[in-house]
């Protein structure tokens, strides 16, 4: 008896012990979760550590929470009270709301249920995942499906489809440029960002395809209106990535000799849009999407908000080269070999995609006509640059006035792109 | 007086006895003709080329698009003009004066007969200059700026006239007026130094101006540092906390090709490479048009385009005989589309040489440096200017490369690049462009 009940002591405060680390909070809304990183430090029945950026003061009796959270200026911000089940804790609370407290007046928060669980446990080493798509969603939504679930440092092989849904060997799968995934990203909270290394993109066929009527966004209705069609220019590729060009497969008299080079690229990258948002494949937005800038090739890297738990990371749309704007609202449309890895930035989001490459680093603006996304472009990349590189804001001004290059990407879609953009050798001097 | 020089000018004498006869002989060569409507004044008047042959009484040759038959007899001339397609275009008749024809008569619009319905016949006076003659070698100029012009107009008297071919070192104070020596000059606004009259160059004409030398000539320059609000987001522009001791100051280093911002805390040594530029750049706008300094259009001026720089050409469409060149704005260095007003605004010295392309019109600017042809879309807004650019570069392909539609609009999917140049003055500028290495490998 003596010694079963030492056991059961023993077992007790082992659990006790274990409870020390790291935990993600849950809270139920009408709609999303809201999800926070909670540290917990076990000290005998005493409970400390952080709930998001507030502490936590409580107790731990048996299986029992009882917490109380204060805010950095030592206000209360929320007590809690749960019961351990297995290895999540589910409770109910009153908590100040988070968002509505920054800026405005204080907010009156509310009663809540929360779960406590445990991160997913990374595996020792980061792996090599082959993955063969056999799902192609047409749609950005969290509501799809993920197709497999990665950890930060692991390298995924896999290929991509072309815009009208053709791989390497000539299977259809959906169309409407429809992506692959998407990839649940363990570790990855909405306000964090998802950071995706485009290891490898190459052209994996021989063939692609492209329009030849100029989108009416790109020149004037008089042109349109006066342009006669060529039955001669049928717009198909072949690629010969060992040359490092494309020729046209059936030139005409004019282009008989014309090349142009390889620069394979996504056309598409996302992640899952925010709440409930659903968007076509064509589309694009502050989640990425149909982005189509001619620079997201091999070699670079992308940052993307994260909006839902795993943030869904999906690709596809490759293109073996395309001009600015894609103009003929299509590129050299063709399928693609795709290595890429992810990380994680936690704790930290910016307002639309960014990305780097090998000289720039660039922010996107997504908007619904030319002009705003120039501004929103330029305002998130001054926001990064300030906050990364401690400038105020007349020395970001100036640093733009002077360094500053745009890049109009998407002119035909549903949306428009521009890119703003800093060299990083000025930056590296900077420092 | 040596008997070699005393020899030389009996020559001379001679000379511009016996060409006086040749011209009252011989209406033969080129010549400038004018056809001013009974609203015109000389800045709206019509200028044409003109190739007049006698034979005998007999004349014939062009004015303009229109082939053109005729008779001189004694000081008189008839002329009948006939259009492309062999229809009556208009008759004039007039007399001899001092090395000029003028008279009156009735001609169809030129630009207006193509396409629509026939045009009736306006009444005009006419008047027939002898075209300049070409200098036997191209010269070069050392050309001291003592005036500079704020407004762009054809009203602005030329202070240089140089021939196609010709070389001009020159130099061109900042924006706001200063430069290397003097304090200030004038009131600032992108003021320009010319206007250059090109002989030869007259509507309907491309002026061709290669930039053969362009290097600050002053040791700093000046820049501003709050973001204009066509750049940022209006939550940004609010939000922002722009220091009011900000020093904007630049020390430029022309031999190292540098620049260097005087530090600031979060800035202690930025340091940037110089790309000398033009900011403004332009022929006399169309008509009567008047533009301030800093304002942009299809004559060019302020452009703001950062390859505006040594070694490019610029392709301007002539709207005035002379064309009327003008040039200034300088910066060291500029970001796409100038996004705090300005550049690095400084002095230079530039050397530029001019051609003209007779008889091809270009509607707004084109350039072309080692690597791009480029076209200007200058317009009141960036999606117009998009379109404009594109348009104008499609325009170019179609004439000088023989492509179709359907070719130029693949082409275009390829290769095509866009800059947005300017978007914080009067107009915004776009820049459209195709690589040269690329067009190469087409079949004219």
């Amino acid at each position: 008896m003596k010694i079963a009940a030492l056991a059961s002591v023993m077992a007790m405060s082992c659990m006790a012990a274990d409870l020390s680390g790291n935990w993600i909070a849950q809270i139920a809304t009408q709609g999303e979760p809201q999800y926070t990183r909670v540290s917990l430090k076990v000290d005998g029945n005493t409970l400390s550590g952080m709930w998001g950026e507030s502490k936590i003061d409580g107790t731990l009796t048996g299986a029992r929470l009882d917490i109380k959270l204060s805010d950095a200026e030592g206000n209360l911000a929320g007590t809690l009270t749960g019961m351990l089940a297995g290895d999540t804790f589910t409770g109910t609370g009153v908590i100040s709301a988070g968002r509505g407290g920054r800026g405005g007046g204080r907010a009156g928060g509310g009663p809540v249920n929360f779960t406590l669980a445990r991160p997913a446990i990374p595996p020792a080493t980061p792996r090599t995942i082959n993955f063969e798509p056999t799902n192609f969603f047409g749609t950005y939504s969290a509501a799809n499906k993920p197709a497999l679930t990665i950890f930060p440092g692991d390298v995924v092989h896999t290929w991509t489809a072309d815009a009208g849904g053709v791989d390497a060997k000539g299977i259809q799968h959906r169309g409407g440029d429809s992506n692959i995934g998407p990839f649940y990203v363990e570790g990855a909270l909405p306000g964090d960002t998802l950071v995706v290394h485009l290891l490898k993109v190459r052209t994996n066929r021989p063939t692609a395809r492209q329009g030849t009527r100029i989108n009416a966004h790109a020149i004037t209705a008089a042109w349109l209106t006066g342009a006669e069609v060529d039955p001669k220019v049928t717009g198909e590729w072949t690629l010969l990535p060992d040359k490092g060009i494309a020729v046209p497969t059936h030139p005409s008299e004019h282009m008989k000799n014309y090349s142009v080079p390889l620069k394979p690229m996504l056309g598409c990258i996302s992640v899952a849009p925010a709440g409930d948002e659903q968007f076509r494949g064509g589309d694009l937005g502050p989640f990425g999407g149909n982005m189509d800038y001619n620079d997201n090739v091999e070699g670079t890297t992308l940052y993307f908000p994260v909006f839902h738990a795993g943030a869904l990371l999906g690709m596809g749309d490759g293109h073996a080269a395309m001009g600015d704007g894609e103009v003929t609202g299509s590129a050299l449309e063709t399928s693609m070999d795709v290595d890429f890895s992810v990380e994680v930035i936690k704790g930290d989001s910016s307002g639309q995609v960014r990305a780097e490459t090998r000289d720039y680093l660039i922010a996107f603006g997504v908007t619904g006509s030319v002009p705003e996304s120039i501004q929103v472009a330029t305002s998130q990349l001054a926001t990064w640059i300030k906050k990364d590189y401690k400038l105020n804001d007349s020395e970001v001004a100036i640093l733009f006035a002077s360094t500053l290059k745009y890049e109009i990407t998407e002119l035909v879609d549903s949306r428009y792109n521009v890119v703003a953009k800093v060299p990083k050798s000025i930056l590296a001097s900077m420092k | 007086m040596n008997k070699k020089l005393h020899t030389a000018i009996l020559a001379l004498i001679a000379g511009i006895a016996f060409s006086r006869t040749c011209v009252a002989a011989d209406a033969s060569g080129d010549w400038v003709g004018q056809l001013t409507g009974p609203f015109d004044s000389d800045y709206t008047a019509q200028y044409n080329h003109v190739s007049l042959k006698a034979d005998g009484t007999k004349l014939s040759g062009r004015w303009g698009t229109y082939k053109l038959a005729g008779t001189l007899t004694g000081a008189r001339m008839e002329l009948s003009l006939t259009d492309t397609g062999g229809k009556p275009a208009g008759t004039l008749s007039g007399a001899q004066g001092e090395d000029t024809f003028s008279g009156t008569g009735s001609v169809v619009p030129a630009r207006r007969a193509v396409g629509g319905a026939a045009q009736s016949p306006n009444a005009v006076t006419w008047k027939l200059t002898r075209a300049a003659a070409v200098p036997a070698k191209p010269k070069t100029y050392d050309y001291e700026p003592t005036v500079f012009y704020g407004t762009y107009s054809a009203a602005e008297p030329p202070v240089l006239h140089i021939f196609p071919g010709d070389t001009v070192n020159t130099r061109t104070i900042d924006a706001n007026g200063r430069d290397a020596n003097v304090p200030r000059h004038g009131t600032g606004g992108d003021a320009n130094t010319g206007p250059f009259y090109i002989e030869g160059a007259l509507p309907g004409d491309t002026l061709v101006v290669k930039l053969v030398k362009l290097r600050t000539n002053k040791p700093t320059a000046r820049q501003g540092s709050r973001f204009n609000q066509h750049a940022v987001t209006l939550a940004y522009a609010l939000a922002a906390k722009y220091d009011p001791n900000f020093n904007g100051e630049w020390k430029l280093d022309p031999d190292k090709n540098v620049a260097t911002l005087t530090p600031s805390e979060g800035l202690p040594h930025l340091t940037i490479p110089m790309k000398t530029m033009l900011g403004c750049i332009s022929v006399a706008p169309p008509g009567e048009e008047q533009y301030r300094g800093t304002d942009l259009g299809v004559f060019g001026g302020n452009l703001d385009y950062n390859d505006n720089v040594q070694g490019t050409t610029l392709y301007f469409p002539v709207f005035h005989p002379g064309a009327l060149l003008g040039m200034g704005d300088a910066h060291g260095a500029m970001g796409d589309g100038e996004v705090v007003g300005t550049g690095l605004e400084t002095s230079v010295d530039v050397t530029f040489t001019v051609d003209v392309i007779k008889g091809y019109t270009t509607p707004q600017v084109r350039a072309e440096t080692n690597d791009y042809l480029i076209s200007f879309g200058v317009s009141g807004s960036v999606p117009e200017s998009i379109q404009l650019a594109t348009t104008q570069l499609a325009d170019w392909m179609k004439k000088d490369y023989n492509l179709t539609d359907s070719e130029i609009a693949l082409l275009f999917g390829d290769v095509l690049k866009y800059d947005i140049t300017e978007l914080v003055d009067p107009h915004f500028n776009v820049a459209a462009k195709v690589p040269k290495s690329v067009l190469a490998t087409l079949n004219k």
